[in-house]
């Protein structure tokens, strides 16, 4: 069944539809990024759909590949029609949904093939090509794979072993983590050894080491407490009240040390002395206070002593200001008459000035007197001027002293002020002193004496109290300590059975469930070891068996398109792998020699064609398509290889496309009947600007 | 490819395992043989866990 026309739309690098007829030898001519590999690639995708796209294909390249061109809305669409009129059509509906239909043949031999195996019989990509003329052997490996179709099974191992890793580390981590637990366990069993006999030594005094022991220890500290309560007249609280031997050690000791801390507080003769201890500190408070007031009292008077001692009593300040007054308004007066008598003589002055001088009759003396002005002057300086300068200052002095009488007066007032508050606020705890001892003070008594003798009443009262609270409280001590054994009685107990359970541990099922899911995880990891293993060996198995069955036709081709003068016959071996496990290619001559080191990139080139050709002799697609077969190739290679295919076309169609002038010269020269597309400049409009030849 | 795997496996579980990684590879490619193997570890390491935490307890916590 061979392909007889190919339409294309919206599928990668074609954006409007695009027909093709298809010849026994169809070539596709142009340079790179052209469309001539999505021509191909459409081929493909419309048979096998999203079997050929993604990572799970096991090709590098397709992990990315996008199916719908991004210059056109409309979906992708391919329809193959063959020769036979059955035709295959295939739409891209979204990322996960095409709607395709096939028709019976091609159906059939899509079931029956792989994917895998049209990739290795039908269709010759150019990245194979590429991988095999890698110099790097692990790539080349890849590559020998991906042209046998073995790129399922690399891919599957590969996926697996990344897996592996992590579930190794799993079981590393699995089994520290039990070789830790085993040491804690013997560490804890150490510890308790140490704790165990560490509080025997402090039990010296217990007789028995056992529950019984304790019950006994637990019954007696019940029942001589109950009686302690009732001695001091008082009422359990209700916990206790409920509390029985056979509750939990750890509850029953923290209900009878709270009952202990209860009793300490609330025993009468405590709160007695709390009551006294009270009293006691706020007499001495009052005390305190009632002579701190006092003493303030004292040294106000003997300051206002002073003060009068220094500068007189009220009395006295006051006349002495009275005295000042008198001497003030007499000076004031006089400064009155002699400004009076100035102000007239310096009218005159002005007067003469303005009338002349020749009037020289003095008119405060009456005498005739020559140059009158300036005598006048000189009068009224020595006279008035003079004078009235000597009674401001007189006048200032007395003023002043007034102002100072008249502060003292104020201070006087001020301290006087004082010693009255204060003398209030000593009635005033007097009267608290009073108060606090229910009587009244006489102003004939001292309260510091009454106080005093009252707190010496307290003291004697409180020395008598304090042996008997010693007393109780040591009786609680006593319970106290008895709880000390009893729960350091329990935790010996405790321990010595944590430590029996511990050496026990590995007896339990806890512990056998435990290290068998450990096992478990050890043998998943074992299982998907074999499996990988399994993989690689059914990949050498498979890739030994196709290698054998086309082995002489490889020969053939290879031969016929190198010529090679080094080597007559050419083998593929496929190895285990030393380092990886899987398969290693290697190219030997008929001696057995390896003969990659005198192999061109040509040779290398013509040997993966050779295998290709030599597989899909097998394969029942009536079509092969080879992209790009030439990359390495020298001019007679191309010329062989040309010659070879025409053998090929004998029993296939063959769809080539290829960029190399050159070989595209050679393959016009096929003897079949040719189609030849040149395929021009691409552009995102229009896709492949195509010409048919 | 998944009865020429199985030829060179040892025994049922093994093939059991693989026929089960084939299934999520057909069904799930890569994420679906992760997330098997995934699964079963991490169960089986809850399991362990969980026993590890009764024996724990056994001996009063603080193991």
């Amino acid at each position: 069944m061979k392909i007889k026309t190919l339409k294309v739309k919206g599928f990668r690098g074609f954006t409007k539809e695009k027909e093709f007829d298809f010849a026994p030898v169809t070539i596709l001519f142009g340079p790179n990024g052209t469309g001539k590999s999505s021509t191909l690639n459409a081929i493909e995708w419309c048979l096998w759909g999203r079997k050929c796209v993604g990572k799970d294909t096991g090709i590098r390249e397709r992990i990315d590949w996008e199916i719908k061109n991004r210059n056109t809305s409309e979906n992708p669409s391919v329809e193959i029609v063959f020769d036979n009129g059955e035709k295959s059509w295939r739409e891209y509906i979204s990322e996960r949904k095409d709607d395709a239909q096939m028709g019976e043949t091609i159906s059939g031999l899509l079931n029956k093939y792989s994917f895998n195996d049209f990739f290795v019989g039908v269709y010759q990509h150019q990245e194979v090509i590429r991988a095999i003329l890698t110099q790097e052997p692990k790539d080349r490996n890849e590559g020998f794979d991906r042209l046998l179709g073995l790129s399922e099974y690399r891919n599957i191992s590969n996926i697996i072993n990344e897996t592996i890793k992590k579930l190794e580390e799993l079981c590393k981590k699995t089994e520290t983590e039990i070789s830790e637990f085993k040491n804690n366990i013997k560490g804890k069993i150490d510890v308790w050894t140490a704790e165990i006999e560490k509080l025997g030594q402090d039990l010296k005094d217990v007789k028995d080491f056992n529950k019984e022991e304790e019950e006994k220890y637990k019954k007696e500290i019940l029942a001589d407490l109950k009686e302690f309560i009732e001695k001091l007249s008082l009422q359990p609280s209700d916990e206790f009240k409920k509390l029985q031997c056979d509750e939990k050690t750890e509850r029953f000791l923290k209900v009878i040390k709270s009952e202990i801390t209860r009793l300490r507080s609330e025993m009468p003769d405590v709160k007695k002395q709390n009551e006294l201890f009270q009293r006691q500190s706020k007499l001495n408070r009052l005390l305190q206070e009632y002579k701190v007031v006092k003493g303030a009292l004292k040294d106000k008077d003997e300051r206002l002593k002073q003060f009068i001692k220094g500068n007189g009593s009220r009395n006295e300040i006051e006349n002495r200001i009275n005295k000042l007054n008198e001497e003030i308004s007499k000076i004031e007066k006089e400064k009155e008459q002699k400004s009076l008598q100035g102000s007239i003589i310096e009218k005159a002055i002005e007067y003469l000035k303005k009338e002349g001088i020749d009037k020289n009759i003095c008119p405060v003396c009456g005498k005739e007197t020559k140059d009158l002005l300036e005598h006048l002057k000189k009068e009224w300086e020595k006279k008035y001027k003079l004078q009235l300068e000597e009674l401001n200052k007189q006048l200032e002095y007395f003023k002043n002293e007034r102002k100072n009488a008249e502060k003292l007066i104020k201070k006087l007032e001020e301290m006087e002020e004082d010693k009255k508050r204060i003398n209030e606020n000593l009635k005033e705890k007097i009267k608290s002193i009073g108060v606090e001892l229910k009587r009244e003070i006489k102003e004939d008594e001292d309260p510091v004496v009454i106080l005093n003798r009252e707190l010496e009443a307290i003291k004697e009262n409180l020395e008598k109290l304090s042996k008997d609270v010693e007393q109780k409280q040591k009786e609680l001590t006593s319970f106290e300590e008895k709880l000390v054994i009893i729960d350091k009685l329990r935790e010996y107990l405790e321990k010595i059975e944590l430590r029996e359970r511990a050496r026990e541990i590995e007896k339990t099922d806890e512990w056998k469930k435990m290290l068998e899911k450990e096992r478990e995880l050890t043998k998943l990891r074992d299982k998907i070891f074999s499996i990988i293993s399994a993989i690689k060996k059914a990949s050498q198995e498979v890739a030994k068996t196709k290698i054998e069955n086309a082995r002489e036709r490889i020969n053939e081709y290879f031969k016929k398109i190198t010529n090679h003068p080094q080597i007559k016959n050419l083998k593929l071996e496929v190895e285990k792998d030393s380092r990886t496990g899987g398969n290693n290619y290697e190219i030997k001559d008929e001696d057995g020699n390896s003969v990659i080191p005198i192999l061109s990139q040509g040779n290398l080139n013509a040997l993966a064609l050779s295998i290709f050709l030599a597989l899909c002799e097998n394969m029942p697609f009536d079509f092969i398509m080879l992209d790009d077969p030439s990359q390495s190739l020298s001019s007679n290679e191309k010329k062989n290889f040309v010659e070879v295919l025409n053998n090929i076309t004998e029993k296939k169609q063959v769809i080539i496309s290829t960029m190399d002038s050159e070989l595209f010269e050679y393959l016009k020269n096929l003897y079949k009947q040719k189609k030849i597309y040149k395929f021009k400049e691409w552009n995102p409009q229009d896709g492949p600007n195509l010409e048919e030849e | 490819m998944k009865d020429r795997v199985k030829k060179f496996l040892n025994n049922e579980e093994e093939k059991m395992l693989w026929e089960e990684l084939f299934n999520a590879f057909q069904e799930r490619g890569k994420d679906g043989i992760m997330s098997v193997i995934k699964e079963k570890a991490e169960s089986i390491k809850k399991e362990f866990d969980d026993y590890k935490k009764k024996v724990s307890e056994k001996l009063g916590g603080g193991v």
